[in-house]
């Protein structure tokens, strides 16, 4: 150290003395950086013109501007033609068509010529229009709610109805099958008593029979007794005799024959009528079957319609199964908030860093702090080091330096300290400004912080003394250190996303120093985290940096050959 | 004084379409070599080998106290073409760094420094920026810086390019005095008379070879001819120089 301290005091002198080199490596940058920070817009994004044409009254044009009117200046015109017009000559952003078909059309002809901020216009835009096409949807369900909330109590009455159709329905089939019980038992009975019916007029007839057989045979008998001649006899006996008593009797007997002819006519005419009444009984009889029978068809009827009664009942049953299905299942929706029938799946952005900022939009700001910084150091190491280190390569005084003894290193190390000293200052200064303009806390963990950027300076601080080495012309070392400097910025994944990239540029970028030195940065900055979780990045740094520190002095060590 | 002897032997050097080849002289204390030789003949090539600042393609450059090899640069102080300075320090700033480089103590460097401007007749510029000095007060800051560690040999390239006359005396005053404290001296100049007065030791450098035979010595030496274009149109023309070539 002893040699390489004078070369360093004489480096930094050097470049101190150099008003041009102070200006553009130092001054400049402090400047540009200041603008850069100070130019960003803590409040968000700048209200940007609009054209509107409206083709019809429908829109809710009053909600669409009191939401918009944050980041959009709308304007309204005739005809798309005049609002293209306005947009490419520059004084429009977009022109917003607003159609009415079946639904509303929000035709957005955009200037995709702006760059980014158009891109988060229309995410806004999006976001409104998707909130006023909620509140109009949540609207919509109310109404729909309440109206089922109708059809809900409709279905309620219906369903109690049903219960009761039902209930009816089981009291109807109960009364068929017992009245089919009854009419069997009836039946049952009927059929007893007609075959006993039929038991009675058989012994009837039988009955009759033998009586008209008796009585047959006693009129036979009776008649065979010839009482009208022996009363003829008696008569003339009495006539004969003079007795009178004899004439009585022969006349009682006359009488008591024309009774029996009276009576065996009776009795005759009394058969005929027990015949025709057994006869009727028998036709009774007869009906009586046939009624059973046809109580057997009424009854098989009635077995018939309870079974369709109890198929109808196993319907309503289902029907009432699903209706209840449908209540239970619109009671649910009835239960449903407005908002949740609109927005059934919510995705809720939550940022895991939030600051301590009081708008969101420094939060934002705060975020890109690590990006800038990265730029800035990036930037200012590779410049300020390919600067001093070309400065001492075509300095007259290198041919001296050179041939002294055991120099080498101390040259190396001089022209690497005195540049990362340089770099630090404007490095000091791009802290100072996180922490009190963008309000980011960044010396409660500034161990970590210094250990991150010192390493991430070092490694572009040998980029530059390489390119330096190399390229000993300084316009030349310019030129290729801008044309290294894209690819650094690219390779950071600041121009594009690294999830963009294809997997090979990928695999590389997500090992260079500039994404390593971001994610390192997020971590202790904005999580806190300690050494622990950025081992690997630091390591990686420290790997960067002794590879380029190797690269570097053998490219130094080829030159001085 | 030490017996110091610095022995070129058979270096061959080039860059770009600078050449030389066949180098060999050997010099003691008190020798002045002068490099003759035309503008671009290759001078500042040899100067840039024997220095150090390039790798000779050929041949050994060696330095001995006695029978002990030291390392030139130990030894060696240099004032190129020009300067090498560091133009935004001042004369003091870069005397005292050189001083610390070449590991001379504190309390011996500021006593070195005020006998070396009062030699160069600096003292009133010690604080001025290199670049605010004239030329001629540039180049005797250059040669300060060389002389800062008290070297024992001494290699200048064209010192006196862009001076004047009397600088061009005042310089050799100097480089006399060194060689009487038993320092060995090489200076390249294309100044052929200047070389003839001050020199005791030449060395032609000529269609990039290295001449240092006698005759061609003694046709230097004592040539009237004040152009070194001339005396060297002439002196090919003589056999002498193809039969040296063979």
């Amino acid at each position: 150290m002893i040699k390489t301290i004078p070369l360093v005091q004489a480096s930094v002198k050097e470049f101190v003395r150099n008003w041009k080199s102070i200006f553009l490596l130092i001054v400049c940058p402090l400047i540009l950086i200041s603008i850069i920070f100070t130019s960003f817009n803590a409040e968000g994004i700048q209200k940007i013109p609009l054209g509107l044409i409206m083709k019809t009254p429908d829109f809710r044009l009053n909600d669409f501007r009191s939401v918009t009117k944050e980041f959009i200046i709308l304007k309204e015109y005739n005809s798309l033609d005049d609002c293209f017009a306005e947009l490419k000559a520059g004084r429009e952003y977009a022109c917003i068509e607003v159609i009415k078909e079946l639904s509303f059309f929000l035709n957005i002809n955009f200037d995709n010529t702006k760059g980014a901020v158009i891109w988060e216009v229309l995410a806004r835009l999006k976001n409104t229009v998707d909130n006023l096409q909620k509140e109009e949807t949540k609207n919509v369900a109310k109404g729909v709610l309440t109206r089922l909330k109708t059809t809900l109590e409709d279905l309620e009455r219906l369903h109690n109805e049903l219960i009761t159709a039902n209930n009816q329905l089981d009291n109807y089939i109960f009364k068929t099958d017992q009245t089919i019980t009854e009419l069997r038992t009836l039946k049952s009975e009927l059929s007893t008593t007609l075959q006993s019916m039929r038991n009675d007029i058989q012994e009837l007839k039988n009955s009759k029979s033998t009586a008209e057989q008796e009585k047959n045979e006693l009129y036979q008998e009776i008649k065979s007794k010839d009482y009208k001649n022996t009363a003829n006899r008696i008569s003339s006996i009495g006539l004969q005799t003079g007795t009178p008593e004899l004439t009585q009797i022969s006349n009682e007997l006359l009488g008591l024959e024309n009774l029996i002819e009276r009576y065996n006519q009776q009795v005759n005419d009394y058969f005929v009528k027990f015949d025709n009444r057994i006869y009727q009984y028998e036709q009774t009889n007869e009906k009586g079957y046939a009624y059973t029978t046809q109580i057997d068809s009424k009854v098989q009827e009635l077995e018939n319609v309870k079974n369709e009664l109890v198929t109808y009942k196993t319907k309503i049953n289902l029907l009432q199964n699903k209706l209840d299905n449908a209540r239970n299942d619109l009671k649910g929706v009835e239960r449903l908030d407005p908002e949740v029938l609109v927005n059934p799946v919510i995705i809720k952005n939550q940022p895991t860093y939030e600051g301590d900022a009081r708008s969101r939009n420094l939060v934002i700001l705060q975020t890109v702090f690590p990006t800038l910084l990265l730029l800035v150091v990036l930037f200012l190491s590779l410049l300020i080091s390919s600067f001093i280190t070309l400065r001492n390569v075509n300095s007259s005084a290198s041919k001296r330096v050179m041939l002294i003894k055991g120099i080498f290193v101390h040259d190396f190390l001089s022209g690497y300290i005195s540049s990362l000293f340089i770099t630090s200052i404007p490095m000091l200064c791009v802290l100072l400004l996180g922490k009190y303009v963008f309000k980011i806390d960044l010396f409660s963990n500034f161990v970590l912080v210094f250990l991150i950027l010192f390493l991430l300076s070092s490694i572009f601080l040998m980029l530059g003394m390489i390119i330096a080495n190399v390229i000993k012309k300084e316009s030349i070392a310019l030129l290729l250190t801008t044309f290294i400097l894209i690819i650094l910025i690219f390779f950071s994944g600041l121009l594009l996303p690294i999830e963009k990239m294809s997997d090979t540029a990928a695999l590389f970028a997500i090992n260079f120093p500039g994404k390593i030195t971001i994610d390192a940065l997020n971590q202790v900055i904005f999580y806190g985290q300690g050494f622990q979780t950025i081992t690997s990045g630091l390591v990686s740094l420290l790997i960067w940096f002794s590879g380029l520190t190797i690269i570097a002095l053998a490219v130094k060590k080829i030159r001085d050959i | 004084m030490s017996d110091l002897i610095l022995k070129v032997e058979n270096v061959s050097a080039s860059q770009g379409k600078f050449k030389i080849s066949n180098v060999s002289f050997e010099l003691t204390n008190g020798n002045i070599l002068g490099l003759v030789g035309r503008s671009g003949s290759g001078k500042s090539t040899l100067i840039n080998t024997l220095v150090g600042l390039k790798r000779p393609e050929a041949g050994k450059i060696r330095v001995f106290y006695g029978d002990k090899k030291i390392p030139l640069n130990e030894v060696m102080g240099y004032s190129p073409q020009g300067n090498a300075l560091y133009p935004l320090l001042t004369l003091e700033e870069n005397l005292v760094l050189f001083g610390q480089l070449y590991k001379i103590k504190k309390e011996v460097i500021h006593t070195r420094i005020n006998n070396l401007l009062k030699l160069l007749d600096l003292e009133k510029s010690r604080k001025k920026k290199i670049t605010e000095l004239s030329g001629g007060m540039q180049k005797r800051a250059d040669l300060a810086v060389s002389l800062i560690h008290n070297p024992e040999i001494i290699i200048l390239d064209e010192p006196f390019a862009g001076l004047d006359v009397a600088l061009h005396k005042f310089i050799w005053n100097l480089l006399k005095t060194l060689s009487k404290e038993g320092k060995i001296i090489i200076v390249s100049s294309h100044l052929l008379n200047e070389l003839q007065q001050n020199c005791n030791k030449y060395g032609l450098i000529e269609n990039n070879y290295f001449y240092t035979t006698k005759e061609i010595i003694t046709a230097l030496k004592s040539t009237k001819e004040k152009s070194l274009d001339v005396f060297l149109e002439k002196l090919f023309t003589r056999d002498l120089l193809m039969s040296e070539k063979k």
